[in-house]
């Protein structure tokens, strides 16, 4: 009988947010984002439960960054905002079908 | 010492953009070979005057490398370690993915070619225009030196199979020294499948595939001691992997379109036309063409007066443009002509850029024109429109139609069925939220996204004047139907007396195409009026300077107008700026973080207290235009430009879904991972 074993690690930046994520807010975001990418990072959670509004700008820096771990095999999971005003832009751009969009950061580390 | 001082600030200051080579080494177990290698790099390329980055491709080491480099501490050495090993061609592949040069060297790391070599390939992209150069051990003048004679039956060998049977010109395919536009480097590593040995005959042959020009330029060359290559067992996986390559080919794995291959038309117009929403067709179409999966623009816009042309010179790093001239404003068959270029150029996806009088002033042939989305989604391509205005927020009183009813209810029902015509398109992207919700409920349609208009450009943080030599009032657009002057120009006559500094108002722009003449009209009327300035049509080159030298930007509207160009330039020169208190410019400044003085639109006296407010207060001044900078940096245009490339891909995919058998089950894969590791941020 041959028994074969094999073990993968796939490394997932979690990056939980609170507060407004919008025009002047997402600096910090970006710059976060764009130190983890280059050290290789292409796997995201971008939690956004805290959220409590979200403008085009916020979903911009989500967006560029989906854009860009794409090409490399690469992964860019949402954890939905409780509050509807951060959800809003994310249907009107319809970027909700985008992203897979998931309750938890628990539930979107348990699908790969 | 000049190099000397140039290594030691290389090595401790980051560079603050994207520099122009960066140098990729992939690196297994390499403790012992890799930081002379680093040496001479960092030796050799300072002081050339250029910017440049080093990134080192682990490929899984199990000995010293990760740490040995880490540990030089050279702030522009990047180092992405993997878990496991690979394969060669996957830390090439990750380490030119993630390089930010405008050039991009994949460079071994064992030196075997110097590095001093880059300095003959360089030349060949940036002044020959190749797409990539690959140094070689088999071009004439190249010289080998310690070359075993196993390894040279192995070159030879497998030069013959490359020659006969894969119809690629490079002799040397193997050669660890390889420069690329950062273009090329992007689309062929995409692309890339084979992480072996024989990934570079892989990415030659995509070269081949996909129409770029290689270089081959002959290198010295040294078989450095400590080589990995077992010739016989490798050349065992070359044949492998040639078979393989050929394989893929067959079953069009290098089709997919995320590889690099996305042909997209934008109908709309362009610098030198006059008509409208040039400004925006000009920007969109210049981040659009630095995507490194769009492989063409296809412009199909209108036809110039004689003796002006369309200019898209060819740049590296930019996906060329092919120009269509295929309407006419005014002229009643524009759908007609756009539906044949579109048919005749096969793009893989369409976008138009315009407003509902894009295609004639009269109004029943301008709705004609805006058949042509509709048109171009029932010859089966993807359609997206962008669509600047709408009719539903137009204030036909103001348009004319006080006082007739029967008018007003036909213009209404008109520009419903045209609407509804529009919404014949796989899409239709407006500019502001309200618009979305507007459309969505008066017809019931769920086509409509909200694409932002962005910022055209990544500007420097502006340098505020308090006490400007002179206070410039500026208005920016085509004028004559809702941006009229009249009322700007009342108000700078009641303005100038009250200021002991000289001020000047500036008309920036010309006349609407649906309205011939109106600024020479205004200008003969106001001819009496001191420092007031007409520029007639502004280069696209002088807009900055335009801005830059203005202290309050006006927006002279009387109507609404949709998100506005105007507003983001301003923005993005850090402009304090007046507005009409009007629906679509107040929604968007709460929208996208904009803020302003606002007027009532009409009223001369409210247009002069809101520009004295802001002449009045320098510090209120600066703290408006350093709001509205950062809000226009916060959403760039690239950044728009991506969302709707990912609304074309799914529309493709979407497209790709329809055309599968309907028996298909959907493919599921099982997770393969066993264990992750996740690291928490929080912002």
């Amino acid at each position: 009988m041959d028994i074969q074993v094999s073990e993968q690690v796939i490394r997932i930046h979690v990056i939980k947010m609170n507060g407004r994520l919008d025009a002047f807010s997402v600096k910090a975001l970006r710059s976060k984002l764009d130190e983890l990418t280059r050290q290789g990072g292409i796997h995201f959670v971008l939690d956004l439960a805290d959220v409590s509004f979200m403008d085009s700008a916020g979903l911009a820096a989500m967006v560029s960054l989906l854009r860009q771990v794409q090409p490399l095999g690469g992964t860019v999971k949402l954890v939905r905002a409780t509050e509807a005003n951060a959800n809003r832009v994310l249907t009107l751009t319809k970027m909700d079908r985008a992203f897979p969009i998931f309750d938890n950061s628990a539930a979107a580390l348990a699908v790969v | 010492m000049k190099t000397y001082s140039d290594y030691e600030h290389w090595k401790s200051t980051p560079l603050e953009s994207d520099p122009y080579l960066s140098i990729v080494i992939p690196a297994y177990n390499e403790a012992n070979r890799i930081v002379p290698t680093i040496g001479a790099i960092a030796a050799h390329l300072s002081g050339k005057g250029y910017t440049w980055e080093l990134i080192i491709a682990d490929d899984g080491s199990k000995d010293e490398t990760v740490q040995l480099v880490s540990s030089l501490g050279l702030v522009n050495m990047r180092v992405l370690k993997a878990p496991k090993n690979g394969g060669k061609g996957s830390a090439v592949r990750r380490g030119v993915l993630a390089a930010r040069g405008k050039y991009i060297l994949f460079d071994d790391a064992d030196n075997s070619t110097p590095i001093e070599e880059i300095d003959r390939l360089l030349p060949k992209l940036e002044a020959e225009g190749f797409h990539m150069a690959v140094g070689s051990r088999a071009a004439d003048g190249a010289q080998e030196g310690n070359k075993s004679l196993k390894r040279k039956i192995l070159s030879y060998g497998l030069r013959f199979i490359v020659k006969h049977f894969f119809r690629i010109g490079v002799k040397d395919t193997q050669c660890g020294f390889k420069l690329y536009t950062r273009e090329a480097a992007q689309k062929l590593h995409t692309a890339q499948t084979v992480m072996g040995f024989s990934f570079d005959l892989e990415i030659l042959y995509l070269a081949s595939k996909f129409g770029m020009q290689v270089a081959e330029v002959p290198v010295n060359w040294v078989d450095a001691p400590g080589s990995k290559v077992d010739p016989a067992k490798e050349a065992r996986r070359f044949i492998k992997d040639l078979l393989r390559i050929r394989l893929n080919d067959l079953r069009g794995a290098y089709h997919n379109k995320r590889a690099a291959e996305l042909r997209v038309a934008v109908v709309g117009t362009h610098p030198p036309s006059q008509n409208t929403l040039t400004e925006y067709g000009y920007h969109f179409i210049r981040h659009l063409r630095a995507k490194p999966d769009v492989s063409e623009v296809i412009l199909i816009c209108d036809e110039l007066p004689a003796g002006e042309s369309y200019q898209f010179p060819r740049e590296n790093g930019l996906a060329p443009v092919t120009v269509v001239p295929a309407w006419k404003f005014g002229a009643w068959n524009n759908a007609l002509h756009i539906w044949k270029a579109i048919r005749q150029q096969k793009p893989d996806v369409v976008l138009f850029n315009i407003q509902f009088a894009s295609f004639a002033s009269s109004k029943l042939i301008a709705a004609l024109g805006l058949a042509a989305p509709a048109l171009s989604r029932a010859a089966g391509y993807p359609t997206i429109t962008l669509l600047h205005n709408i009719m539903e927020t137009v204030n036909l009183k103001q348009a004319g139609f006080a006082g007739n009813p029967l008018m007003e209810t036909l213009t209404r029902a008109a520009g419903k069925f045209f609407t509804r015509l529009l919404l014949r398109s796989d899409e239709v992207a407006v500019t502001i939220p309200k618009y979305v919700e507007i459309l969505q409920k008066e017809y019931k349609t769920d086509k409509v996204v909200l694409a932002p208009h962005g910022a055209f450009n990544q500007t420097p943080e502006p340098v505020f004047d308090p006490n400007p030599a002179v206070l410039r009032l500026m208005t920016f657009g085509k004028f004559g139907t809702y941006k009229k002057v009249e009322d700007l120009v009342e108000a700078f006559q009641k303005l100038q007396p009250r200021y002991s500094q000289p001020m000047e108002l500036v008309i920036a722009g010309t006349d609407s195409p649906n309205t011939p003449g109106y600024l020479a009209g205004v200008q003969q009327q106001y001819a009496q009026v001191n420092n007031l300035r007409f520029t007639g049509y502004v280069p696209e080159e002088a807009v900055a300077g335009l801005f830059t030298d203005s202290t309050v930007v006006i927006f002279p509207y009387t109507s609404t107008t949709g998100s506005s160009g105007v507003l983001h330039q301003a923005g993005e020169y850090g402009k304090a700026v007046v507005l009409p208190r009007l629906g679509d410019l107040a929604e968007l400044v709460t929208e996208e973080g904009y803020s302003g003085e606002f007027f009532e639109p009409g009223n001369i006296d409210s247009l002069v207290n809101a520009i004295s407010t802001l002449l009045d207060n320098p510090p209120y001044r600066e703290e408006m235009g350093m709001r509205n900078y950062l809000a226009a940096q916060g959403l760039p245009m690239a950044d728009v430009v991506d969302w709707y490339l990912v609304n074309f891909y799914y529309l493709l995919a979407q497209r790709e879904q329809e055309q599968q058998p309907k028996t298909q089950m959907p493919l599921t894969v099982a997770p393969a991972a066993t264990s992750r590791t996740s690291t928490r941020i929080t912002v």
